[in-house]
């Protein structure tokens, strides 16, 4: 950075010691106490790398086909080109599956509205998926028109899988992107054209019958919104720069492939994803009993301990139990789910292949084999809170085959047990905390122009109290606490929101909306656990930046503090 | 891994703890300054070529830091206003060697801050922690000098309410009347 030529303000702190007469060093301290964050660097920029990649692909649209496979046959040399083939429209604000392939004769392909008619120049070269099975079931080479429709589901970003393909006998080079423009069509008109191109650039030198992976980017639906469930065409549109023999210049040219008849939508043959069967609130009335020859049994009497707390940890355990002749297993990991009153109320994932042995019949030499593997229960409910103390569970487990076979669901009994963190420890009276800090203690009076009272509906109302008409900023809730012998236990986690403006003439009011955490209170990010049974008083804080008064403007920062009642926490 | 993809991960390894103070000293939270730097990083990289040059995309990240803040700000304006009323403060931010004599003047310096506008608050950053001109900070946020002077003045004033007399702040350049600009 450039260097102030007269970097006025003095350089250090005070010769009193901490008063900040230096800015710039006040400043530079704060900064050299700021960490990075949570997550490795490493880890940090794949991220932002994942985010920069998805926002290169879809800069400007809502969803579409995800890039696919692999291009280590290409060469990226770095050079770019930027092709943008398509119309873009902002798509409709909360969109609804609409289609409306109104054909526009000025529309070319692939612009938005136009028919797929284009010219196909005799280069030798052509674009072709694999995305199709054979007869035999197999992935085809090499897709054609006619292939039954291969089912897809845009807004999950499946794959179409292309390949630039020389279809001639002699060689041909050239270069491109390296991406091919994807292009949805119905009833013969152009509805979803090509979003952005990447920049990328990619030589090519293909021998006849030769063919190279490209990416695919990903169309945007014309006019925004989605496209309805259904089958379509998909084409494929490349820009390639071809060398030509004897020419210095490369001479452009644009590359097609397809039709390929798609289905868009879900698959009914689909197999539900772990996160669909075992989701957080799903039903599981449909799971059924455990199946053969899975059998899933809480361990009452093997309960682990806690190495961090020293509490018990009631812990599943899945034994197997593999029938002479049967198929042989290896699990590569389980999703476990909690379930009270049919409903998952918590989940967890474990991976387990370097601990679950191949069994069944090939494992056991024919014979019948058993075995099993225990581990934690979640700990943390779909809302968040901690799941502590006397619960009755049942447990559903899904199963995860290593070699990619059809996940598999077993149930367990139902049982009682104790999770740990039953037994909540209220935070200490801690004198340096404000409140309403946890553990700090109530005020004794508070000085403020605001008083805080409760209605009849027991709603929460703000009045001015003072006898000038006061204006400025303030939030849109209370801040509510849960104190018990004169110190804050319980905490509602504070989060961001909206300001909103106030103006009162004195004795005037404003309604808020104020709610409280039955969860004790401490370490932000750390599982809570419930305050015991008892009751509470409940305190309020709302927050005023007063910024005129009486006319004249102010910079008051001001809190009305109040008791406002009481809670009570029953027993579980 | 591409050009730009090298050139991000040599800036994480090598930055991110600089870009990620830089936007604390702006927001003055922790978890929203990382918020910041990760989506300056992805505004950056997501657009075309980026330079090979890791000095020259710092500086263009902490524009769009300084840019995401101000504009977020500008949407959350009021919330910010009363932010650190509503919300029940987070910890400070740790650190291996605070002394007896810096950890009060950090905590003083930081709750000062907080009572500043955004603007004020990028202009602060600017002059007193980038040591850029009045000229350059008038550049950087595309406002006019005397803007931005009226800023640093109010700023400054109100840093003096919670911090006391800071005479080397006051620079002649700063010479005019507080409250002309909000």
């Amino acid at each position: 950075m450039n260097q102030h030529p007269n970097s006025g303000p003095g350089r250090g702190n005070s010769p009193d010691g901490g008063a900040p007469d230096g800015l710039d060093a006040a400043l530079r301290d704060i900064a050299d106490a700021v960490p990075s964050g949570a997550l490795p660097d490493d880890d940090f920029a794949a991220g932002v790398r994942v985010r920069a990649l998805a926002l290169r692909k879809r800069r400007t649209r809502r969803r579409g086909l995800v890039a696919a496979a692999s291009v280590a046959a290409i060469a990226v040399v770095g050079a770019a080109i930027a092709t943008n083939l398509g119309d873009r429209t902002p798509p409709p604000i909360g969109g609804t599956p609409t289609l409306s392939p109104t054909f526009d004769p000025d529309a070319t392909f692939p612009q938005c509205g136009a028919a797929p008619d284009f010219e196909v120049e005799d280069s030798q070269l052509t674009l072709v998926s694999e995305a199709h099975l054979d007869a035999g079931g197999d992935p085809a080479s090499e897709s054609a028109p006619g292939n039954e429709p291969w089912a897809t589901d845009l807004d999950v970003g499946t794959v179409l899988p292309l390949q630039l393909k020389n279809t001639g006998a002699l060689d041909v080079s050239g270069g491109s992107t390296g991406y091919a423009s994807v292009v949805i069509v119905k009833d013969d008109v152009v509805v979803a054209s090509p979003g952005p191109m990447p920049e990328p650039w990619a030589e090519f030198d293909l021998e006849g019958g030769q063919s190279t992976p490209l990416l695919s980017t990903s169309p945007e639906v014309c006019g925004g919104g989605e496209l309805p469930d259904g089958e379509y065409q998909a084409y494929a549109v490349l820009d390639i720069q071809r060398d030509l023999s004897g020419v210095a210049d490369r001479a452009p040219l644009a590359v097609y492939g397809g039709p390929w008849t798609i289905r868009l939508g879900d698959d009914p043959g689909a197999i539900a994803t772990p996160e669909q069967v075992l989701a957080c609130e799903a039903n599981v009335t449909e799971l059924g009993a455990t199946q053969d020859p899975v059998t899933v049994r809480m361990l009452a009497d093997e309960t682990a301990v806690n190495a961090d707390t020293g509490e018990p940890m009631p812990q599943l355990r899945i034994a197997f139990t593999g029938e002479p002749g049967g198929p042989a297993y290896e699990i590569g990991a389980i999703h476990v789910a909690a379930i009270q009153d049919d409903e998952v109320v918590a989940t967890s994932s474990v991976g387990v292949e370097d601990r679950w042995p191949a069994l069944g019949a090939d494992a056991a030499g024919g014979e019948a084999s058993s075995a099993s593997i225990t581990f934690d229960l979640p700990t943390t409910r779909c809302d968040g809170n901690a799941l502590v103390g006397a619960q009755t569970f049942q447990a559903a487990v899904l199963l995860e085959p290593l070699d990619g076979g059809d996940p598999f669901v077993v149930t367990s009994n139902r049982w009682e047990t104790t999770m740990p963190g039953g037994s909540a420890t209220l935070p200490a009276l801690d004198p340096e905390a404000t409140f309403p800090q946890c553990g700090a203690a109530v005020p004794d009076e508070v000085d403020s122009p605001f008083a805080l009272t409760t209605d009849e509906s027991g709603d929460v109302i703000a009045t001015n109290t003072s006898a000038d008409r006061l204006g400025g900023i303030t939030s849109p809730w209370t801040v509510g606490v849960l104190v018990a012998d004169g110190r804050v236990v319980g905490l509602e986690e504070a989060v961001d929101g909206e300001g909103q403006d106030f103006d009162l003439a004195p004795g005037e009011s404003i309604p808020t909306s104020v709610s409280t955490s039955t969860l004790v209170c401490g370490d932000a990010g750390s599982e809570r656990a419930t305050l015991p049974a008892g009751e509470y008083e409940v305190w309020a804080m709302h927050p005023f930046a007063v910024r005129e008064r009486a006319g004249v403007g102010v910079h008051e920062d001001l809190t009305a503090i109040a008791r406002i009642g009481a809670q009570t926490i029953a027993e579980d | 891994m591409t050009g730009w993809e090298e050139v991000l991960t040599d800036l994480v390894r090598a930055r991110r703890q600089a870009l990620t103070a830089y936007a604390y000293l702006l927001c003055n939270d922790q978890r929203e300054a990382e918020d910041l730097v990760q989506d300056a990083l992805v505004a950056v990289f997501s657009r075309g070529r980026a330079s090979n040059d890791i000095e020259t995309v710092e500086a263009y990240v902490r524009r769009t830091i300084r840019n995401t803040y101000l504009d977020g700000f500008r949407r959350r304006k009021r919330w910010a206003a009363i932010r650190h009323l509503a919300v029940v403060p987070d910890a400070q931010p740790a650190s291996d060697d605070t002394t007896v004599d810096h950890v009060p003047a950090r905590i003083d310096v930081q709750r000062a801050l907080r009572t500043l506008a955004p603007r004020e608050r990028a202009c602060v950053v600017l002059r007193f922690y980038d040591d850029l001109t009045v000229p350059q900070i008038a550049a950087e946020l595309s406002l006019s000098d005397g803007t931005v002077k009226r800023y640093l003045s109010d700023a400054v004033g109100r840093l003096e309410d919670v911090l006391g007399p800071l005479p080397s702040a006051h620079l002649e350049d700063l010479d005019v009347a507080r409250g002309g600009a909000r």
